[in-house]
């Protein structure tokens, strides 16, 4: 079972016959110069929306097909004394279809409707950036901004988007959308990292403390500081020292190598669990910010998903608590 | 061979006229799609597939006879409203006027005949 962006709720196999349906409607008009195939499909989605308003939801398959059948095969509704534009063998000519191409994209940037405009707009500031290599930082912001205002105007125009208007106006938003989701994913292991580091950095420090702060053989100073050993060299200079990172490994399985391991994983697990919390409980709380943020990614994203998660992750946040504090308990840290 | 005859000629024939009652249906107000679709599917033999309106609406948006706008609806989402712009109003006019004599002048043949 589906939602339509539009509101109609029909079933798995209406919602995927709907589309057929509405792309053979875009190819069918796709040449015909003087209508707009995509209004043509809002307003057609809109029509079977009406038609199924009374039908038990989800809408079937058998229902959406008797609308269908009284809307006709697109095929039969072009406009009288203008068909579509005939078909052109495969490889006839690259030249006119480039004319006819050039001759659209310039009729629809000058006069052509505003979403139409800023969608050929986004797509031709985002081509210049990616063409001039490093100045595609420059381009981006501007062609992602015109390519996020042509997908609203579409949108307030109860326009759905075809495919060649995708194409044109997709490219910026998913390059930032897809960089915005991998620093969400970032986050996580880049803090797991840090805590990683700097754990080993106090050990270290601690066990150089313990030992009597000594200085390193290699080099010749009278200000000992910790930098000067390396962190193997100074255990194995001084094995008889133990600090409280070692009492903490010391209650993971294996040997020292597979409980540094095994310690990392679980310091990955507690901030996994603690950002998806945070993550997922925003989600919950604003969904509509997380669909606006990640266009074209999440268009159905609801909130109760993300709370969902954002719960599970808490709770899985207050066991893995529960363990680090048997951990530092058993190790006689806390 | 009667029969295709008969199907080519009454397509030919509501073509035109179903052009006119789309701007004709408009002429008492703003309308959204689906009401014109089914005030016109209403009219015996003038519509086969309801979904030949939409192109004719969207030629006529693009011709500048009509306007549309969405606006909210208390049934639902918001609904695509269509009306006469007042260049459609004045085509509307003389499309009426010229189908008035048209078709003064086919009942007249048609009523006596070629009495002449």
């Amino acid at each position: 079972m589906t939602a339509s962006p539009a509101g109609i709720e029909l079933s798995a196999a209406a919602e995927v016959r709907l589309a057929a349906y509405l792309d053979q409607v875009r190819a069918v008009l796709a040449g015909v110069p003087d209508v707009a195939p995509d209004e043509i499909a809002a307003d057609i989605r809109e029509h079977v929306e009406h038609e199924l308003a009374g039908a038990p939801r989800p809408a079937g398959l058998s229902d959406l097909e008797a609308v269908l059948a009284r809307l006709g095969p697109p095929a039969g509704w072009l406009p009288s004394s203008r068909g579509a534009a005939p078909a052109r063998p495969a490889f006839a000519g690259v030249r006119p279809f480039l004319r006819d191409r050039w001759r659209a994209a310039k009729e629809a940037l000058w006069r052509g409707p505003e979403d139409w405009r800023l969608a050929y707009l986004a797509f031709g500031v985002f081509a210049v950036g990616v063409l001039t290599g490093p100045f595609l930082g420059l381009f981006l912001p501007v062609s992602y901004v015109l390519a996020r205002a042509g997908i609203a105007a579409a949108r307030e125009q109860g326009i759905e988007l075809g495919m060649a208007r995708k194409w044109l106006l997709y490219p910026p938003v998913a390059l930032v959308s897809t960089a915005l989701l991998l620093a969400v994913v970032a986050v996580p292991v880049g803090a797991t990292a840090a805590v990683v580091a700097a754990a080993q950095d106090a050990d270290h420090h601690q066990r150089w403390e313990l030992a009597g702060r000594p200085m390193s053989p290699r080099y010749r100073t009278s200000y000992p500081s910790a930098g000067m050993w390396g962190r193997g060299e100074l255990r194995a200079e001084h094995p008889d020292v133990t600090t409280a990172l070692d009492r903490v490994l010391g209650v993971f399985p294996g040997n020292p190598d597979v409980r540094e391991v095994l310690a990392g994983a679980f310091v990955g697990a507690g901030v996994f669990a603690l950002w998806g919390t945070i993550v997922g409980l925003l989600g919950g709380a604003f969904p509509g910010a997380v669909r606006a943020v990640f266009v074209p990614y999440f268009g159905r994203f609801e909130g109760a998903w993300a709370r969902r998660v954002g719960v599970a992750c808490l709770l899985g946040a207050g066991i893995w608590c529960g363990f680090a504090y048997r951990i530092l308990t058993d190790a006689g840290v806390v | 061979m009667e029969e295709d005859f008969l199907a080519n000629w009454t397509t030919q024939a509501r073509k035109g006229l179903l052009e006119l009652c789309v701007l004709a249906a408009l002429r008492g107000g703003r309308r959204y799609g689906y009401d014109i679709v089914k005030r016109l599917s209403g009219v015996g033999g003038l519509v086969i597939g309801e979904g030949t309106i939409y192109p004719i609406l969207s030629r006529f948006k693009k011709d500048g006879l009509v306007d549309a706008a969405l606006a909210e609806s208390p049934d639902g989402p918001a609904r695509k409203y269509y009306q006469l712009t007042p260049r459609g109003r004045g085509l509307l006019g003389k499309m009426l006027a010229s189908w008035a004599e048209v078709r003064a002048g086919v009942d007249h043949i048609t009523a006596t005949g070629d009495e002449s």
